[in-house]
């Protein structure tokens, strides 16, 4: 009994510590190499990096800020991997959510704070989840594969986006299309405003504890409730899920709801958030397409994913900041070190999972 | 009508042409990773990687064969880093292929940046014309007759399909399953190397960041619509690339130009949500080998 137990703790500590962390040390071992070569000393950069999140409060506050939406996307490919489906259309939900939320900001300006902000939310989560539930619903009712639908959604969500604001909503004043502003209601309050230790004017707002108290929430769903339950032995095992008389394809197109939900509300951060208050669809791409990263470095775990998005969010944050000191690296070079994180996790995992077999069959 | 005599004009058929080029070496190229039952769908990003490369050699050498042979080994690369993740360290190849897609968004906009100092290049030559198109078209349809024989009448051919079907009895015969997975990736990568080094070189004259424009996944959707046959893939390419034509060459009244735009993936959609059920795919897609003992 408790040398399995001690099995189990040394299990999770490799395969949700140690190899995260690993593949994290590589990414910025490459991403060093990558600086040196072009003629900037890496530590003189990442240490700058360091002291724009970490130095100030201020920098932790821009840090929540920027790490938000990646939770959000990064949550849609995680609920949905539980149930053993792969959502890669967190991008697309975004979108369309984003405009459902921002919609319902600008047209019912009448309603006072907390119902309209939360009127948004729910938009948000509607309007991705109708966006995840198609692919989902085309998979249960004639076997297309959720990735390559998702992925067609993507694509086709964006076209749809752009038409709409462009033709619909747009604020004649701005070259750039974006919708109207949100009213006053819908505002998401700033992190200021409810810690008061919290420096005033940055953008970190509300949205970072809603991911928090959704992180908890989706914990309890997943491992305490009947539905949690179902869509978890979908993903384990189908058929033997179907045996116990669990209707997958329900499971399935819900699951699959659910996680397009999540991806939906990823930009209320700025929509409502402090700062523009409209939806300004050139600002938010690439968001769902890295989430896929950040779900699977936090291992697929709510709380892991927050850790994750954190650290992207300092990536980001740590780029836009660094570039007025070192203009020669472009800040695109987060994007590659956010991709060879998830190559080398991949490949960090599987040796860690042959190395605790090895280990098993000795002991 | 304009918009109605347009669909039908001869430079629509060679538009379609044109456009299924990329998507059916794509196709082509899934298709042999598949069949050894390594999902590839890392071949957006391979094409991506291809259209870059292709562009650099060629703008620096001036030759635009030297970028197409290039872009063809920029692509196996990619399709290198595919097979060590997914065959040897039988990592999922679902992840993988996500992971190395957006490595290549990153790695080609970051180095066009590093390059350039903007995020579009144009390629300063192509290939002459033969009869009025460009001669990847010609190879393309060649490497097409060539994979029809290899893959049905060759015994390298039968043996990487047999991989795809049944592991087990392929290593019991005393052929390496790993070989033969490593092969069917790499010419995947290669195929779809060599497309984006065609998108980028032949067809659009420019690299530009997240040009592949989701051409491996339709890829993808040709293959399983052409049921796992190299004939059939490329006769579902070739309604992408018609789809793709049309969207750059006629502009219907009452439909907004984004509607168009939307064709090809809707008609993805709706490929799939047809094609499934009647065609299967290889038994062990998806699937590791795992050797008792």
């Amino acid at each position: 009994m408790n040398s399995e137990r001690r099995r189990e703790l040394l299990f999770n500590l490799l395969l949700n510590g140690a190899a995260p962390l690993i593949a994290i040390l590589i990414a910025f071992a490459i991403g060093g190499l990558v600086i040196t070569f072009l003629g900037t000393n890496p530590f003189a950069f990442f240490s700058k990096m360091l002291d724009l999140n970490f130095g100030s409060m201020r920098g932790v506050s821009q840090m929540i800020y920027r790490a938000t939406p990646y939770f959000f996307t990064a949550m849609a490919l995680s609920f949905a991997f539980k149930a053993g489906l792969f959502n890669i259309g967190a991008e697309g939900q975004m979108f369309i959510g984003g405009l459902a939320l921002a919609w319902v900001g600008f047209t019912f300006t009448w309603l006072p704070f907390p119902i309209l902000f939360v009127l948004c939310l729910v938009a948000g989560f509607l309007g991705g989840a109708l966006w995840g539930a198609i692919p989902g619903y085309l998979k249960v009712k004639r076997g297309a594969h959720e990735v390559i639908t998702t992925i067609m959604m993507n694509f086709i969500a964006v076209a749809m986006v752009q038409y709409i604001v462009q033709n619909h909503f747009m604020d004649p004043d701005w070259g750039i299309p974006h919708t109207p502003s949100v009213a006053k209601g819908a505002y998401a309050p700033s992190l200021s405003a409810i810690i008061p230790w919290f420096p005033q004017g940055t953008r970190a707002n509300i949205m970072f504890l809603v991911a928090i108290i959704l992180a908890g929430l989706t914990l309890v769903l997943l491992q305490r409730t009947k539905l949690g339950y179902e869509i978890r032995a979908t993903g384990l095992n189908p058929s033997s899920a179907e045996y116990a008389g669990i209707n997958i394809s329900s499971r399935t197109v819900m699951t699959m709801a659910i996680s397009g939900g999540f991806a939906g509300m990823a930009t209320a951060n700025f929509v409502l958030g402090p700062g523009s208050h409209y939806f300004l669809k050139s600002e938010y791409g690439g968001i769902g397409f890295s989430g896929i990263a950040v779900g699977l470095l936090g291992r697929n775990n709510p709380l892991g994913v927050i850790l994750a998005a954190v650290l992207f969010g300092f990536l980001e944050n740590g780029a836009l900041g660094v570039q007025l000191y070192f203009p020669n690296v472009p800040r695109q070079i987060v994007e590659i070190m956010q991709a060879i994180i998830l190559i080398t996790l991949v490949i960090v995992l599987e040796l860690a999972r042959k190395f605790l077999k090895r280990l098993q069959k000795r002991g | 009508m304009d918009w109605l005599t347009n669909i039908f004009a001869i430079s629509t058929l060679l538009a379609t042409i044109r456009m299924a080029v990329p998507i059916s070496l794509a196709a082509l190229g899934g298709l042999f990773s598949e069949s050894t039952g390594v999902i590839n769908i890392a071949l957006e990003g391979i094409i991506l990687m291809g259209a870059f490369a292709g562009t650099i050699v060629t703008n620096t050498t001036g030759s635009p064969l030297l970028g197409l042979i290039m872009a063809v080994v920029a692509g196996i690369g990619m399709a290198l880093i595919h097979a060590i993740a997914s065959v040897t360290f039988k990592a999922n190849h679902i992840i993988s292929g996500v992971a190395l897609n957006l490595f290549a968004t990153g790695v080609t906009f970051f180095l066009a940046l590093v390059l350039t100092g903007g995020s579009q290049i144009s390629v300063e030559s192509s290939l002459p014309k033969f009869l009025g198109l460009s001669p990847v078209i010609y190879v393309t349809v060649a490497i097409f007759f060539f994979s029809g024989f290899f893959l049905y009448k060759t015994k390298l051919g039968l043996r990487l399909r047999a991989t795809g079907e049944h592991m087990a009895a392929v290593d019991s015969v005393g052929i390496s399953v790993t070989k033969m997975r490593y092969l069917g990736v790499l010419v995947s990568g290669a195929l779809a190397g060599l497309g984006g080094g065609y998108l980028a070189i032949e067809q659009a004259n420019f690299f530009t960041k997240g040009m592949s424009a989701g051409r491996g996944f339709i890829g993808l959707a040709s293959m399983i619509f052409g049921k796992w046959t190299p004939w059939g893939a490329a006769g579902a390419a070739s309604l992408f690339g018609f789809s793709q034509a049309l969207q750059f060459r006629i502009s219907i009244p009452f439909i907004p130009d984004e509607f168009l735009q939307m064709l090809p993936y809707l008609i993805t959609i709706a490929v799939l949500v047809g094609a499934v059920g009647r065609a299967t795919p290889p038994a062990e897609d998806g699937n590791h080998f795992l050797k008792e003992g």
